[in-house]
């Protein structure tokens, strides 16, 4: 169901982007997001695939998934996943690190077609 | 043609959740989002804690379930004010959808505490940031041990774990080594609490936990 909130920020997102890059049609989106966010990319295709909006019923949808971002609270050095083991701190091996960001989805990209 | 966008797909989501932390921080109110599966225990957890702090803070619930209002009639026979959100189909809540309940419960009752009881769902309700102080993932032992790894998002961002049913834990297979675990490698700062809300079993810490989240924004509110 959470699909539908999220093809409902794309068609909010690509309304807006309409008025100032003139296009006819999305041909592709790229989304990013963390590890966990349940996103799908055949979800969302079978959602747009039954919008009556021709710019967006036949957009192809990949999405990429980026590590999370901790921080260390002893030292305050930002780091990412590949560069700890359970989340230690990389430099001072401190187990005080938090999760900072679990990188909400966000639409990185739209291939377009022109108008013309 | 590309175009970068870079924008949340939720972003109209997070603009009312942002709303509801300016109502919340207007009137001094702290909001918890109890998060679990349907039958983990969340509505005992309440009556329980309703039970423990009724007295002692002033509380609200905002019910979310996709039908009736049994939840919310269970919570207001506590004495305690429910506002029931039935979504009919959907599987979690909005901040828009919480923004109504809580502008109503704020006029009528002006609690210093709320909690979210969400939809009875491990999946939907953590993408949803609803303007909440703090995710609380409830599991009961009689879900399995696996749960924890199997949906991490909603581990991964929980304040705290509760762990239900502990009475039933002898009957089952699961085992709280392997559940403490998997929940401490995607939360590092998390907290869990093991209790049996029937019994009262291990509330001491869970009423700790909930009286410091209101303590805390009270003393954040002196320094405002």
């Amino acid at each position: 169901m959470h699909e539908l909130a999220f093809v409902e920020g794309i068609v909010q997102q690509v309304k807006e982007l309409k008025l100032f890059h003139r296009f006819n049609r999305v041909r592709e989106i790229e989304i990013i997001c963390g590890p966990y966010n349940s996103v799908s990319a055949d979800n969302l295709e079978f959602v747009l695939s039954h919008l009556s909006d021709q710019c967006l019923n036949q957009a192809k949808v990949s999405v990429r998934r980026v590590i999370s971002k901790y921080f260390c609270s002893q030292c305050a050095l930002e780091f990412d996943d590949h560069d700890s083991i359970e989340g230690l701190c990389p430099i001072c091996h401190s187990c005080r690190s938090v999760v900072e960001a679990r990188r909400a989805p966000y639409i990185h990209k739209l291939e377009v077609e022109d108008e013309n | 043609m590309k175009i970068n966008v870079m924008d949340k797909l939720l972003s109209a989501n997070d603009a009312w959740a942002e709303e509801n932390r300016l109502l919340l921080r207007k009137h001094g109110i702290t909001m918890l989002n109890i998060i679990g599966s349907p039958g983990a225990g969340k509505t005992t957890l309440l009556e329980q804690t309703i039970a423990l702090l009724g007295k002692t803070i002033k509380m609200a619930v905002i019910e979310g379930d996709i039908a009736t209002t049994k939840d919310a009639a269970r919570i207001e026979k506590m004495g305690v004010a429910a506002y029931q959100i039935n979504t009919g189909n959907a599987c979690h809540l909005d901040a828009h959808l919480v923004n109504t309940a809580l502008k109503e419960l704020i006029n009528d009752v002006n609690p210093e505490l709320i909690f979210v009881e969400n939809i009875g769902n491990l999946v939907c309700p953590a993408e949803f940031d609803i303007g909440e102080d703090g995710k609380i993932a409830v599991l009961s032992v009689t879900e399995g041990d696996d749960k924890v790894e199997k949906y991490p998002l909603l581990f991964s961002e929980a304040e705290i774990l509760v762990i239900t049913k502990l009475k039933l834990i002898e009957h089952t297979n699961f085992n709280l080594a392997i559940a403490l675990a998997a929940f401490k490698q995607l939360n590092k700062k998390g907290e869990v609490i093991t209790v049996d809300s029937c019994s009262g079993e291990g509330f001491a810490s869970w009423i700790d936990f909930v009286q410091d989240c209101v303590l805390v924004h009270k003393i954040a509110e002196c320094f405002k």
